[in-house]
């Protein structure tokens, strides 16, 4: 790899390229993610931001360019799978909790362990599992929640269920797609805080559309527009340029 | 914090699983009265209970124990096997191959080394296929270890490809329709169409007697309840909740860090061999397999069950196929032409109204007398005020 990569790069893509039918969702694309870092990424719909998360987590292969972890880590090799277990998280847009289970068991599903088939029929959840689980279950204020199915939480609380889960996957790099899409104003500014907490233990990268969340977040912002990076710096900086605010935000 | 899930399986299943319980000691109820009276009293007395009925009954239990596996992958995984009598078959087969050994030299031909539709054929020797059939542990292996490899090369070529949904329910309905013509050729060395029958005896004892009937009763209640043990300590366990989480958001459970395709294979193998135990006991009871047993209808009738009984509660499938094919003996008594209509027009009933089947009429029903109190209660306030 280059010489000018700083040491504590978590997350590296060089140069990656996707086309769907001849559309290019990533168009040289190149990034980087540091350790324990929080940043923001934004652009208008089709700017490519999906595409990026769907390459990271090992869902899509690029047609072109590399995509690293933790320095050598080659995720363009890996799957789903085992991108996760490598340590990288990711939340959807759309809140997907499993909805016929409690929220307990949906942390317990999500909690980090060993994930055969095998090991979840014979294996006893520890004592130190039990309170990491209600560790988180009160972080994300849902300890009198415990037996409620995820189908009756309310969007919000779905929200915050999946990052819950999230956390108890114990992930070095954090992917969130539109956490506060949905939310209450409140709901908004306590998932900022959330995130910005998160951070300071992981990497965390938000992938928005809401200006007062980005605001909240007080984190670097990258401008994403038709496949690669736009602009890059503040958000205060990026608002102003003239470039985004013809493609994105003066629309 | 104590928690429900800090109990052990067996104090969890005890503790919880009521309707189950219920079940299955009303299983066991039944099976002990029915066998109790067809043994103990005369046939002259009014309160016997005939030859008929203790191998109707063991015909139930089978299809109980099929419906339940077929509950295990498609109401707790989302797979909708279309031909899960595939494997109910082969277990079937494979307790006719040992049944077909055990007749030696008492069939038509009197040929001591093969069966009579082998000499039919004029073939010389017995195919390597059928070699260890004569031993009955080796046939008991087979019983369930045939639809087990079928099942897991099946879908290990399945799920790994990622195929799911309706592309997998037509696969697997092509699946026991191959079968089902392979079975048919006679060159394939089962008896072609006629399939194998004219039974004599099993482990030496006749399968005409009473004694052996009543065995094959017990024994098919005895698998039924083993099959719901295994199957609802499979769903309470971890392993049963990531299963739901595969039939409720798939990709999610795969961003999670579980090999979905290992969970699914797992439950399909387990499934095809408990099918294939449910077959095995079945034959005997009947007297015959042929390859009408692979008939994709077949399959189809026992999704039609599940739906009924109420897929995703393990007992609501039993009760589904008690129910079913009770109704089916009762109408090809009465007018067997109605049959299928009468068996479609349920699917649609329970499709548009039960969505969770007859289990889930109960709370249906108290659901609906909840929100008439509510709604007569709130008339009342208008009324007076």
């Amino acid at each position: 790899m280059d010489k000018h990569i700083p040491n504590d790069t978590l997350l590296y893509l060089n140069n990656v390229t996707v086309s769907f039918d001849g559309f290019r969702a990533l168009n040289e694309l190149s990034f980087m993610v540091r350790e324990k870092e929080l940043s923001a990424i934004i652009g208008p719909n089709g700017a490519g931001k999906s595409t990026m998360m769907d390459v990271v987590t090992g869902k899509t292969r690029p047609d072109s360019g590399d995509v690293f972890f933790r320095g050598d880590v080659d995720l363009t090799r890996y799957d789903e799978t085992q991108v996760a277990n490598m340590g990288i998280g990711r939340k959807f847009q759309k809140p997907s909790v499993i909805e016929s289970l409690s929220v307990w068991e949906n942390l317990e599903l999500a909690l980090s362990g060993r994930r055969s088939p095998f090991a979840s029929m014979f294996g006893k959840l520890s004592s130190q599992g039990a309170a990491r689980i209600d560790e988180v279950m009160e972080l994300i204020r849902l300890s009198d929640r415990r037996e409620w199915a995820g189908e009756s939480l309310s969007h919000g609380q779905k929200q915050w269920l999946e990052i819950g889960m999230l956390l108890l996957q114990e992930p070095e790099l954090l992917l969130v797609d539109e956490p506060a899409a949905g939310m209450t104003d409140e709901e908004t500014f306590r998932t900022a805080d959330l995130l910005k907490a998160l951070a300071k233990e992981r990497s965390v990268v938000v992938v928005e559309h809401d200006m007062a969340f980005i605001r909240a977040l007080e984190c670097p912002v990258m401008v994403l527009h038709e496949g690669s990076v736009l602009a890059t710096g503040s958000l205060d900086h990026v608002q102003q340029n003239q470039k985004v605010i013809d493609v994105y935000l003066g629309r | 914090m104590e928690n429900k899930w800090s109990k052990g399986w067996l104090t969890r299943l005890l503790l919880e699983d009521r309707a189950g319980k219920l079940l299955m000691s009303f299983v066991f109820v039944v099976t002990t009265v029915v066998v109790l009276l067809n043994t103990l009293m005369p046939e002259s007395s009014a309160l016997h209970v005939s030859n008929y009925t203790v191998t109707l009954l063991g015909k139930y239990l089978c299809y109980g124990l099929l419906a339940l596996a077929l509950d295990l992958v498609w109401g707790y995984c989302g797979i909708l096997s279309l031909g899960h009598g595939a494997f109910f078959a082969l277990g079937g087969y494979a307790m006719g191959m040992y049944l077909m050994r055990q007749i030696g030299d008492r069939g038509v031909y009197g040929n001591p080394e093969l069966p009579d539709f082998m000499v039919f054929l004029n073939w010389q020797e017995l195919p390597w296929y059928w070699q260890g059939f004569d031993s009955f542990g080796f046939a008991m292996v087979m019983m369930a270890l045939v639809p087990g490899i079928l099942a897991f090369l099946f879908g290990w070529l399945a799920f790994r490809s990622r195929v799911t949904g309706v592309y997998l329910s037509i696969i697997t309905q092509a699946l026991t329709y191959a079968l089902m013509l392979l079975f048919f050729q006679n060159d394939f060395g089962f008896g072609g169409n006629n399939g194998l029958t004219d039974f004599k005896d099993l482990l030496g004892f006749s399968l005409q007697s009473d004694g052996t009937r009543v065995v094959l009763l017990i024994s098919s209640a005895l698998a039924l309840m083993l099959g719901y043990v295994l199957c609802r300590w499979l769903v309470s366990s971890r392993y049963g909740r990531v299963l739901v989480a595969v039939r409720d958001a798939e990709s999610r459970v795969r961003f999670m860090g579980y090999r979905v395709e290992h969970f699914k294979l797992v439950a399909f193998t387990v499934s095809a061999m408990l099918a294939g135990i449910a077959g095995a006991l079945y034959v005997p009871q009947v007297g015959i397999i042929n390859p009408g047993e692979f008939s994709p209808v077949n399959s189809i009738e026992l999704v039609v069950w599940v739906a009924v009984g109420g897929r995703g509660t393990l007992y609501g499938a039993v009760i589904g196929a008690v129910v079913v094919n009770y109704a089916k003996t009762w109408f090809t008594g009465v007018m067997p032409d109605a049959w299928l209509f009468a068996l479609g027009a349920l699917f649609v009933v329970t499709t548009l109204w039960l969505p969770k089947g007859l289990v889930g009429l109960y709370q249906q029903v108290v659901d609906f007398i909840k929100t008439r109190r509510q709604l007569m209660s709130n008339r009342e306030l208008v009324d007076h005020g």
